[in-house]
């Protein structure tokens, strides 16, 4: 990748030193992910491991556990962390608001009310069947969000009060449906916090060529959002089309976030911190704040789903809770040591 | 209330002979049970409830106890739906007490001014959760009756539901006649079944590793054919006493005798793609027991309507189930398609 065409005259950081922290934490996203294979309530051996990749037996339990419990998991928590952190950091650039937070288009209040209708209604408790609902009423909200903050022509500010105001709506309706029916709060507590217990490996199939799409409609928005943080008139004079530009990053972050949602439940926070985590390490451009924050977030959420796992606090708790528990500190070490970074 | 109680020393004495005169007491009861005397006092959680007179307007707040009170003759007033498509939230087996009845239905989280508008003259709340401060509320609206402190939220026994319902609205003898028949009929069980008497039970939701535990009305229901069932986890693991939870990559402690899977009808997929199923002893030796929604429905429910159905049900599936031999179908699982091998 050209460096020089993403980056802005005022960054800091050398590109070499760049690839070498990106080298490190791909270096750690390996050795997270030897971890997250190995580490559990069941003592799995490295003989296991190798075998359940390479010669699996579907009648040993310890190859079960890897191939089909572990495996899984640690593909949807990476790809989930990715896709947060890419979507933060495109929403951030968007609106030039280090607050922003991909849920602010409204995806997670659609995809909540879409999953509460589906509970209520069709009697559905399996979450393997929540995808397409929740995916369906994340992209439904966040159409609805773009619409309300002016399209093409969003401007950031008039984009956060949308966002705000139809998430809001769609939480009190959720909250409203949930008062009536007790059966339904008991499977939407557990959704709602959001994890990766026992995800498929068929929900991963099916959402993987929306994370794609996400994913490169991501990296085609970041060369037009990189002129567009210079503000929207120098953004024009250097002949980006601005209005095309913020579809575009738009049109990734519903896909990426909305995804991911789909697969595990709202997970907040972690769209929030990456982004902040990945400018510390990458400066400002947003080129490679991008390839940052899809590390970063994918090393966040195996770490939180792992540490949920193994037993904390008495059994299984959600990575969704585990992100805030682990970005939380960073988040804040972070902004005392550096002052938050200037979109 | 009870600390104390178990603090003062020279209390104990006095405490061990009224148990033997409360019991002789209890013995002559039945002798004037037809006059069945009001006011009576109730003991409970949060101190002692007057019934000053014969309750007509009864509000249950339970999530199950309507079933105990159709099961008196006593027609509610207003009752806490739990869950099912019944409009009236009254299961198949409490449709022929229920009758013409149209009760006012409540959903969610209690309203205690819709309660008051109510003007109930009782509010049987044993299983509802409903906490001291919405007790403190409730009673200065009617007589409220909430469990012993000893069963806590949703433990109490069913013989208990029922006896102190009787109690409160006058049907004593009715209540003690009805706990009389049933726990014969489980006697009558257990004698039948040796083989049952000491084995490992257990009852999960379908496709989850947690499993209710003996203080929970589903353990109650097998420890009285004489199962044995998982006693609640000690130490920091206990979220409550109630269920236990296993990890979903070593579940073997579900490895019992006897698994019954509880199921709203929709889990059946759930179940079937489980991870580590197929490698247990469970599903081996065919000790799976697939619980339909109504059966599920009937021992969630463990009302002296309930029991009667659930045991029809449940016990050919047991009988199947517990033999020891793997050749031998439980009915219901291999209905649900849940066998070994897809049948045999």
């Amino acid at each position: 990748m050209t460096a020089s065409t993403l980056t802005l005259p005022r960054q800091s950081r050398s590109g070499d030193l760049r690839l070498l922290w990106l080298g490190t934490a791909l270096l750690a996203l390996c050795l997270l992910s030897i971890a997250a294979l190995s580490l559990g309530a069941r003592a799995t051996g490295w003989a296991d491991i190798w075998g359940a990749l390479t010669s699996y037996d579907p009648n040993k339990a310890d190859h079960i556990v890897v191939r089909n419990m572990r495996l899984p998991r640690l593909i949807g928590a990476g790809l989930a962390g990715a896709a947060l952190g890419m979507s933060g950091a495109l929403i951030q650039a968007m609106t030039r608001n280090p607050l922003a937070d991909p849920g602010l288009l409204g995806i997670n209040g659609g995809a909540a009310l879409g999953v509460v209708l589906c509970i209520l209604v069709l009697g559905v408790t399996d979450p393997a069947e929540f995808i397409w609902v929740a995916l369906g009423g994340g992209l439904a909200a966040s159409v609805l969000v773009f619409l309300l903050g002016g399209g093409s022509q969003a401007n950031p500010l008039r984009l956060i009060l949308a966002g705000a105001a139809v998430s809001a709506l769609f939480l009190a309706l959720t909250r409203a449906l949930l008062l009536v029916s007790r059966q339904t709060l008991d499977v939407y507590r557990f959704w709602v916090l959001g994890g990766f217990d026992g995800i498929l490996p068929a929900t991963l199939q099916s959402l993987l060529p929306f994370l794609i799409l996400g994913a490169l409609l991501a990296i085609i928005a970041g060369f037009g959002l990189n002129a567009l943080m210079l503000g929207e008139d120098t953004a024009k004079g250097l002949g980006v089309r601005t209005g095309l530009t913020r579809l575009t990053a738009g049109a990734a972050i519903v896909l990426l976030c909305g995804a991911t949602v789909a697969m595990a439940g709202p997970i907040a926070f972690a769209g929030l911190i990456v982004p902040h985590m990945a400018r510390w390490a990458a400066g400002p451009a947003i080129g490679w704040s991008l390839a940052f924050s899809a590390v970063f977030g994918a090393l966040l959420l195996i770490a939180a789903d792992l540490l949920g796992r193994l037993a904390l606090f008495g059994g299984n708790m959600q990575a969704g809770v585990m992100t805030a528990l682990i970005g939380g500190p960073v988040l804040i070490w972070l902004v005392r040591r550096n002052g938050v970074r200037k979109l | 209330m009870r600390g104390s109680r178990r603090g003062s020393g020279w209390r104990k004495p006095l405490a061990s002979c009224a148990a033997p005169l409360a019991a002789l007491l209890l013995g002559l009861l039945p002798l004037h049970s037809s006059a069945d005397p009001f006011p009576v006092v109730i003991d409970h959680r949060y101190g002692t409830t007057t019934v000053p007179a014969k309750p007509t307007r009864i509000v249950s707040l339970s999530f199950i106890g309507h079933d105990f009170l159709l099961a008196l003759g006593e027609r509610p007033y207003a009752l806490r739906k739990w869950y099912g498509s019944d409009p009236y939230g009254v299961w198949p087996w409490g449709h022929d007490a229920l009758g013409d009845a149209q009760p006012v239905v409540i959903r969610g989280e209690i309203d205690i001014e819709r309660i008051a508008a109510m003007e109930p003259d009782l509010i049987a709340a044993q299983w509802s959760g409903i906490t001291a401060q919405q007790y403190a509320l409730l009673s200065q609206i009617a007589p409220t009756l909430p469990p012993r402190a000893e069963d806590g939220d949703y433990g109490t026994p069913w013989q208990q539901m029922l006896l102190r319902l009787g109690t409160a609205t006058g049907k004593r003898t009715t209540a003690e006649a009805i706990v009389t028949r049933i726990e014969g009929r489980f006697a009558d069980l257990r004698a039948a079944h040796p083989e049952w008497q000491g084995a490992n039970a257990m009852m999960a939701w379908a496709g989850h590793t947690r499993a209710y535990t003996r203080a929970d009305i589903r353990g109650q229901f097998l420890t009285a054919l004489g199962f044995s069932v998982q006693d609640a986890p000690d130490g920091q693991n206990a979220l409550n006493q109630f269920y236990t939870e296993f990890p979903a990559e070593d579940p073997s402690a579900m490895d019992v005798d006897a698994l019954i899977w509880l199921d709203t009808g929709r889990n059946v997929e759930k179940l079937a793609r489980m991870p580590l199923r197929h490698t247990t002893r469970a599903y081996r030796e065919g000790r799976e027991i697939y619980a339909d929604k109504l059966l599920s429905a009937a021992l969630s429910h463990s009302s002296p309507l309930s029991l009667d159905y659930a045991l029809d049900q449940l016990v050919p599936l047991l009988e199947a189930a517990v033999d020891g031999d793997p050749a031998t179908v439980v009915s219901s699982t291999a209905n649900a398609g849940l066998l070994a091998g897809g049948g045999s």
